[in-house]
């Protein structure tokens, strides 16, 4: 396994993280776990640095180990579409060597392209998943994780009911117990594919649509809305499936809404996902990001706050959006460098954060608790 | 600590709950001394009534006396045990002599419904089907539909990972909820969640650490209990489309589900019975549920082995077939590899019941598309059988089954796994029980990556202890045989005492993550003690 002394700065500076003492570059997960067990640290890992968060890593000096090498395709089930991989894969990577093997994960939601597995796996998210709204978490079937003991393994099968799902020690917890080795994904036979753009005059139109959609039982496979101020609205609905079936979706809500929609099909739809992925948000290392705030909104509030939002707002991205809730990136204009939204916006969210966020993270008493018992050594820099 | 004496015990208890839900006599003990682990009514049949009998039951009325009742457990160290409507059959509510059970059957108020989002908050008391009558009433639903619904609740649901019959749809319940509200064996009241429900402050939700849902989710009250419960509801569909599908055998059905839940299509239900369940279903009305499936099975075993024996052997049995008596049972039940055999070299098809749900012309398209594509792989039957299921789907009888009266046993074991997985599960568990006992099973919750088996399997005994003993030699030779085929021990059954030495199987290297929970939200120890993880895989005995 390589050990590098002298990092790229760059990579750091460029994600406002602190500089480690060294960094750790294992070839696989074979090595990410000696490196996970051998004794030394404190260390952290890190993926693409996208999502990890300063005050996660604390401010003790630390190594890093640098898992973007674990990249394996470990196995492909192809009776039971599913993918074993290794977790430092990016998800763009994955979905071309993927489509290189006649599978696709068409129907997740959008992710950055440059985010390793991993790292979406084990970012905190601010809400539970659920059913049908394109999240990793959900199309995640098993996972191999390693803390300072023995590894943990979620066994592949659907939807078990034998105790609590352990998985969730690793999931969200941003390293702060171990480090998730491997992941098994459903994938998909590349399908029909059609992408709605909806070009709506206010946002409660946008609003109607998505809550027709899915009371009508479809399920978009991700669906993104951009407005406000400089951007003029457009809302974006992908759909995959059988032609006939995507096609009846796409004439259903045509009809049922007098709002000028374009429709594209095919490859189109996979060139703008690849777009919308490269250019996602959600990334410390944008230039806006500084002026960027996450927040998450349940439906019944998400109107209203977009009509509380402050003038400063420059535009509005909601990346994922189903009929209980929305992911919205908020962006400030230039010079704007507020870190959190107004109390009448963020007192109505789900959850609400900074996209580079350098405040103090309240970990609750069991989450310390869980990182005596876990990492009595405090091995891994990262968690209370 | 020894718990207190039960006159103490009785006041301390009252001066949380009030006197009138303190229950203490003899008959409210022996009512809570079993739940729907067929194992308790074997016991209760052979007269052994002290094994589960708890010292107490307590029916706290809000959250607030719960977190009492915890924290009178913890001073005194006495172990309680969280119960909903006692559906459960793995054993997951039962305690000891020592124990206080937590009933929580006045928690059963709907807090709210919101149709903006989506959502509903409510108590973990309510039984299922007040709560969807309530949602319907409203035009909404939760798509939660297990046979149990009129004997069920919430908190079970969520406490064992519950799934309904139309789970393909609306997914398991662990699919549908958003929070939950969780007195802790710590003694602490939290919410797992945001929850534009919840009254609470955001910012008193946690912004690091574990996503509390996911693991306190099918805990089964061994880390906190569930108080109250954030869900995600749906609109009541208003189109209703269900057939009947006939296949020349098991793997054929199976290839034609893989395929049509691989294209993406969202079937409400899907229920494909194996060759002797498809008699069964065939026969009796409905194919739905364990008690009624049993009850089936005790009338009409003698009618199928008619069917299906030589004449002049049907001839002979004819006789000693026309009352369901005790030596009847025994001849049959009691030579299982034989009846199994038979059940292999049968002349039947399997029977596969599919049914869309939604709105016009969405889902009209969506189940043409799944209906061609399995008219291609099977027969098409038409309606009537997916209309019979429909109709039937609920008629759940809930006499314990008179074959138990009779020194039999019916159980069901539901386990899942992968579709490349799939027949090498079915076949190695069938092959595991035969010598045990008669065995059949019915796939009744598939996902794009695999399904869930649901066996049902009947046994006999000469007395008590003999079906003891060959009910818990049919669960250890099955579950040991679902371990060797690498699949899961339960899929939404929960694992109680009946699987906790299975545990570890389906979270290999988990059980210092469980500890490190239990540590965490019960230090004490104090909450249902012995369940979901058992003390050593595999090997320990029942209680």
């Amino acid at each position: 396994m390589k050990r590098k002394t002298k990092v790229a700065r760059a990579f750091y500076d460029k994600r406002t993280l602190p500089q480690p003492h060294a960094e750790l570059w294992p070839d696989d997960a074979a090595q990410l776990r000696e490196a996970m067990h051998d004794v030394g640290g404190p260390r952290a890992l890190l993926g693409d640095g996208q999502h990890v968060r300063t005050p996660i890593l604390g401010d003790r000096g630390f190594e890093v180990i640098r898992t973007e090498h674990c990249r394996r395709i470990i196995s492909v089930d192809r009776e039971s579409k599913l993918v074993r991989v290794e977790a430092g894969i990016r998800w763009g990577d994955l979905q071309t060597e993927l489509a290189e093997r006649g599978l696709s994960l068409e129907r997740y939601r959008l992710y950055p392209a440059s985010a390793t597995l991993g790292g979406l796996f084990g970012r905190f998210n601010g809400i539970h998943r659920e059913l049908w709204d394109g999240d990793l978490r959900t199309g995640c079937v098993a996972m191999t994780a390693c803390g300072s003991g023995a590894d943990y393994r979620y066994l592949a099968a659907p939807r078990k009911a034998s105790g609590p799902d352990l998985r969730w020690l690793y999931i969200g917890t941003e390293g702060a117990y171990g480090a998730i080795l491997d992941a098994t994904i459903v994938a998909w036979s590349p399908s029909g594919a059609r992408l709605l753009t909806w070009r709506p005059e206010r946002f409660g139109q946008a609003a109607a649509i998505v809550n027709d959609a899915w009371d009508l039982g479809l399920r978009p496979s991700w669906t993104t809305w951009t407005g406000y101020k400089t951007a003029p609205d457009e809302l974006l609905m992908a759909f995959h499936g059988p032609d006939r079936l995507v096609d009846v979706a796409v004439n259903t809500l045509r009809t049922r809404h007098d709002v000028p929609c374009e429709v594209l099909g095919g490859a189109e739809v996979a060139t703008r996902r690849a777009e919308l992925e490269a250019a996602h948000p959600d990334r410390r290392s944008l230039a806006t990001a500084n002026r960027t705030v996450h927040a998450i909104f349940s439906t019944r509030d998400l109107a209203a706050a977009m009509d509380s939002l402050p003038a400063s707002v420059e535009s509005v991205h909601i990346g994922t959006w189903t009929r209980h809730h929305a992911h919205a990136f908020v962006r400030y204009a230039r010079g704007k460098t507020l870190s959190e939204l107004p109390t009448r916006v963020s007192s109505r969210a789900l959850d609400v954060r900074p996209i580079v966020d350098d405040e103090a993270v309240h970990w609750p008493h069991s989450a310390q608790t869980l990182k005596t018992l876990l990492d009595p050594d405090r091995r891994l820099a990262a968690g209370p | 600590m020894k718990p207190p004496e039960s006159k103490t015990l009785r006041r301390e208890l009252a001066s949380i709950v009030g006197d009138d839900f303190v229950l203490t006599s003899l008959p409210d003990r022996l009512a809570y001394n079993a739940d729907c682990w067929p194992r308790g009514i074997i016991l209760s049949r052979g007269r052994q009534l002290h094994r589960h009998q708890p010292a107490a039951i307590v029916q706290p009325r809000n959250e607030h006396e719960v977190l009492g009742v915890v924290q009178w457990a913890r001073r005194t160290g006495t172990p309680i045990v969280p119960y909903g409507a006692g559906s459960g059959v793995c054993g997951g509510t039962l305690a000891d002599g020592d124990g206080v059970v937590v009933d929580l059957k006045r928690l059963k108020a709907i807090v709210d419904t919101n149709a903006e989002d989506m959502t509903m908050r409510v108590e973990s008391g309510i039984i299922g089907m007040n709560m969807e009558v309530e949602l319907q009433r409203r035009g909404l639903t939760l798509g939660h539909f297990p046979s149990s619904l009129y004997c069920s609740s919430v908190g079970g649901y969520l406490a064992g990972r519950s799934a309904g019959q139309y789970s393909s749809r609306y997914g398991k319940i662990e699919d549908m909820v958003a929070s939950m509200r969780v007195v802790t064996g710590a003694g602490e009241a939290i919410e797992t969640g945001p929850a534009a429900h919840a009254s609470r402050p955001r910012h008193l939700v946690a912004d690091s650490g574990p996503d509390l849902t996911q693991l306190f989710v099918g805990s089964e009250g061994t880390l906190g209990i569930i108080t109250e419960s954030t869900l995600r509801i749906s609109k009541l569909p208003t189109t209703r489309l269900y057939r009947g599908f006939q296949f020349r055998d098991i793997p054929a059905a199976l290839e034609a589900i893989r395929e049509m839940m691989q294209l993406g299509l969202r079937p409400a239900v899907v229920r494909l019975y194996d060759e002797f369940d498809s008699l069964l279903a065939r026969r009796k009305s409905g194919g739905g549920s364990q008690s009624l499936r049993a009850k089936a099975l005790t009338a009409k075993l003698g009618e199928v082995a008619m069917d299906v024996l030589p004449v002049p052997v049907a001839s002979e049995l004819k006789g000693r077939l026309s009352g369901v008596s005790k030596a009847v049972l025994g001849r049959i039940l009691g030579q299982p590899l034989t009846l199994n055999a038979l059940i292999d070299v049968l002349p039947a098809d399997c029977l596969l019941v599919v049914g869309f749900e939604g709105e016009s012309p969405i889902v009209d398209n969506e189940a043409d598309i799944a209906f061609d594509l399995l008219g291609r792989h099977g027969i098409d039957l038409g309606r009537e059988p997916g209309e019979h299921w429909l109709q039937h789907r609920m008629d759940v009888s809930y006499k314990q089954s008179p074959m138990f009266d009779a020194g039999a046993f019916v159980d069901t074991m539901e386990v899942s796994t992968t579709w490349s997985n799939l027949t090498r599960l079915y076949e190695g568990v069938r092959r595991a029980l035969a010598p045990h006992v008669l065995v059949m099973a019915h796939f009744s919750h598939v996902y794009p990556e695999g399904s869930s088996i649901y066996f049902t399997f009947a046994g006999f005994g000469a007395d008590t202890d003999e079906t003891l003993r060959r009910y818990e030699a049919t669960w250890r030779t099955g579950l040991d045989a679902v371990r060797k085929a690498g699949a899961s021990v339960a899929h939404h059954h929960g694992v109680g005492i009946s699987k906790a030495g299975f545990t570890a199987h389906d979270h290999p290297g988990g059980r210092p993550l469980f500890q490190a929970l239990k540590q965490t939200f019960d230090p004490d120890g104090i909450l249902n003690p012995g369940k979901v993880w058992g003390d050593a895989e595999g090997t320990e005995t029942w209680p």
